[in-house]
């Protein structure tokens, strides 16, 4: 009785060796065939420093901070699908980054210490036109490329600078969907243009004014406001008492904000309202919450439209980087926010400048910038291509719509998702 | 040609916005006027009071009247802060003020609102923000008014009202306005000096961030560290205007700025509006050095 049980034990002991010995066999046999057949990984050879300032606090901090996220959110991509390929030989993106607080007396130091301490290769700009004009000089006085995001006023490439490059539709093509298809669909509409009075606002609203008188629209009403400004109702009244039917204008998100809150202490709902930059950002909606609905605004970039491979294919240029759908899960690793316009554009100006980079097959400056001057790609922000100043000429501008707490591309018809819905307060 | 309505509803609109400018002035206005020094943290309690109205709305649901009048009592604890941390030293035991103690006290408060406002930059950033407070509008004949607004007015004007009464009707109104015109004649009626010039600046401050509180109404998303150095210069102006030391003066120069500011925008741009709210003060100063009220 004895000998049967210790018979048994031993059976067991030595079915449980077995096991033991099959699993450490096994899990031997996997890790090495995994790494005798996993594809080559690249071998990094160094890494290439990009800085830029951001504004994280101040006027601009809506939009500085979703554009630092969509820089996070491609350098993260770039990086993991090899990063940058200059002679065979792979290198990953870093960055140096300030708060520069809005504020334009901020650039000049922060962008010389990018520049002379921290030892950056390349530049982006800052957000807004006024920093990014005050940026600018310091991309040619130090030789180095600089690529802009978020400043879109025509001015900076009128100054003759070599060494700076747009991804964006310049300000002056900001409000050309509006103009468009108001001119198509409600050319009775006496239009009111009430403005920041900063150098992009200034210049994409008076050039929409002068499309709209082109286009044989009526203005009734038009002033600037300046950028600081925390009461705009004596301007609104004064638009109404034009007989307005239409407000385009705006600037940046505060003042975006104060336009449709003081329309609603007036109590004045215009028939149409097409604002600069703030309309874009979520943060717009549930601030203003329903006052937000049927505003629309400009958009240099909206996930739902398809910028594609095949998309590039047809048009005979080449696609470069991630697709949309990719862009958008790499940027939730850095937000709870989907990406707006802003990230996108900030993202964009890092994959120019990495597509630059790898035509060039160099890091030098002059290589580098006559690949960004001869490049004509599209990315998932869209077409790039610069003219000889540096300016943007490709990109396509979006009129986009609050329609019941979702952002809708309303125009032009080969983008849109869905019609305009007219009038505001409907 | 004007739009007769369009110059009406700006007038009115800019008697409401004057009403919370007048109660702004008269915290000044009572710190100047009574103790003799220059408040030029002003725009910084300003700011204060309207990020106190905006944390009580965000966390509480407190609407700007109500903030207000917990501003009040805010003010009138950091009021005393203020003068027994840099005014006291100063003034205390002096039967006259000298140039030498407004200097120093000047220097003192800018100190002050420098620091204020770099607090306030590290403490709530540089974002602008602002309190949803929407309750409706009436119509007047042809005129839309936003009711927070007229509240906001009503509630100034009986402020000044009750300021008024409490200085000319009470026993330390009485005492504060004789130490405002003579330190010597406050003891001579039995009141203490430091005690009489601690309540008027905690009441000076009170009233200050008080009408921080109402601006807010006004400047839907204009909260922010800087926005004092917009609203202190218009309260300095407003009380040169007025006459320094003269509670009434404070209300008409509030209402003259108010309605200078919001009509000269039919004329031209916002900007230059500002500019001509503070020139129109060289004229009434060539005129008459004490202000506009005799």
């Amino acid at each position: 009785m004895i000998k049967h049980s210790l018979n048994k034990k031993a059976i067991a002991a030595r079915t449980i060796a077995i096991i033991v010995a099959v699993i450490i066999v096994i899990a031997v046999v996997s890790i090495v065939g995994y790494y005798l057949t996993r594809p080559p990984s690249p071998q990094v050879a160094g890494t290439i420093k990009i800085g830029f300032t951001i504004s994280l606090t101040g006027t601009f901090s809506v939009e500085g901070t979703s554009s630092l996220n969509g820089i996070k959110a491609i350098t993260k991509w770039i990086n993991d699908n090899g990063g940058v390929i200059i002679q065979g030989k792979h290198y990953n993106i870093t960055f140096v980054y300030y708060d520069d607080q809005s504020q334009s007396s901020n650039i000049v130091p922060l962008y010389t210490r990018l520049i002379t301490q921290d030892g950056v290769e390349f530049l982006l700009a800052p957000y807004s036109s006024p920093l990014t004009s005050a940026a600018a000089p310091l991309a040619d006085q130090y030789n180095i490329i600089m690529i802009s995001h978020g400043g879109a006023a025509d001015s900076i490439w009128k100054q003759g600078y070599k060494n700076v490059f747009g991804v964006l539709t310049p300000a002056s093509g900001y409000l050309k969907p509006a103009i468009d298809w108001l001119s198509v669909n409600h050319p009775e509409d006496k239009l009111a243009f009430i403005y920041a009075g900063d150098s992009f606002s200034v210049t994409a609203s008076k050039a929409a004014l002068n499309y709209a008188l082109q286009k044989h629209l009526t203005v009734v009403y038009n002033q600037t406001y300046p950028t600081s400004a925390t009461d705009l109702t004596p301007l609104l009244q004064a638009a109404k008492s034009a007989g307005a039917d239409a407000i385009i204008g705006g600037g940046h998100f505060n003042d975006g904000q104060l336009i449709i809150k003081q329309l609603d202490q007036i109590g004045w709902k215009p028939k149409f309202i097409c604002l600069l930059v703030a309309v874009t950002e979520p943060a717009f909606y549930s601030s203003l919450g329903n006052l937000a609905n049927l505003v629309c605004g400009s958009s240099q970039w909206e996930s739902s439209v398809k910028y594609s491979p095949a998309v590039a294919q047809s048009l005979g240029i080449e696609y470069f980087g991630p697709s949309i759908q990719d862009f958008v899960n790499y940027y939730k690793m850095f937000s709870t926010n989907e990406p707006t316009y802003h990230s996108a554009e900030a993202a964009a100006a890092v994959l120019i400048l990495v597509k630059a980079i790898e035509v060039a097959n160099s890091l030098n400056t002059t290589a580098v910038r006559q690949a960004l001057l001869s490049l004509h790609i599209m990315t998932f922000f869209g077409e790039y291509k610069v003219d000889s100043t540096g300016i943007q000429i490709a990109h396509s501008m979006l009129m986009i719509q609050w329609q019941n707490g979702s952002l809708k591309v309303v125009y032009p018809p080969s983008f849109a998702e869905t019609n305009v819905i007219y009038p505001y307060g409907s | 040609m004007v739009d007769t309505l369009l110059l009406f509803s700006d007038i009115v609109y800019g008697l409401l916005l004057g009403c919370i400018f007048s109660v702004m002035a008269l915290g000044l206005n009572l710190i100047w006027g009574v103790i003799k020094i220059v408040n030029i943290a002003h725009g910084e309690f300003i700011m204060l009071g309207a990020y106190s109205a905006y944390f009580l709305n965000l966390f509480f649901n407190i609407n700007p009247i109500i903030s207000a009048l917990l501003n009040t009592i805010f003010g009138l604890g950091l009021g005393l802060i203020f003068y027994f941390a840099l005014i006291h030293k100063e003034l205390r035991n002096k039967e006259t003020i000298t140039l030498q103690d407004e200097m120093v006290t000047l220097v003192a408060t800018f100190g002050l609102s420098l620091f204020l406002s770099t607090l306030a930059l590290l403490l709530f950033s540089g974002n602008s923000v602002g309190i949803n407070w929407s309750i409706g509008s009436i119509y007047v004949g042809f005129l839309y008014i936003p009711l927070g607004a007229l509240y906001v007015a009503i509630t100034s004007l009986f402020i000044i009202y009750f300021v008024h009464i409490f200085l000319t009707k009470t026993y330390l109104g009485n005492a504060i306005r004789a130490y405002s015109q003579d330190i010597i004649a406050t003891q001579l009626i039995g009141a203490n000096p430091t005690k009489i010039a601690a309540i008027a600046t905690s009441i000076g401050i009170a009233l200050t961030m008080l009408s921080g509180s109402l601006l807010t109404v006004w400047i839907p998303v204009g909260i922010n560290p800087y926005m004092g150095s917009l609203y202190a210069p218009i309260s300095f102006v407003i009380v040169v205007m007025g006459g320094k030391g003269k509670m009434w003066g404070s209300l008409v120069g509030g209402l003259i700025m108010g309605v200078i500011i919001d009509t000269a925008q039919i004329f031209i741009p916002p900007t230059l509006a500002y500019a001509i709210a503070f020139l129109i003060l060289i004229p009434i100063l060539l005129i008459s050095k004490e202000g506009i009220l005799k």
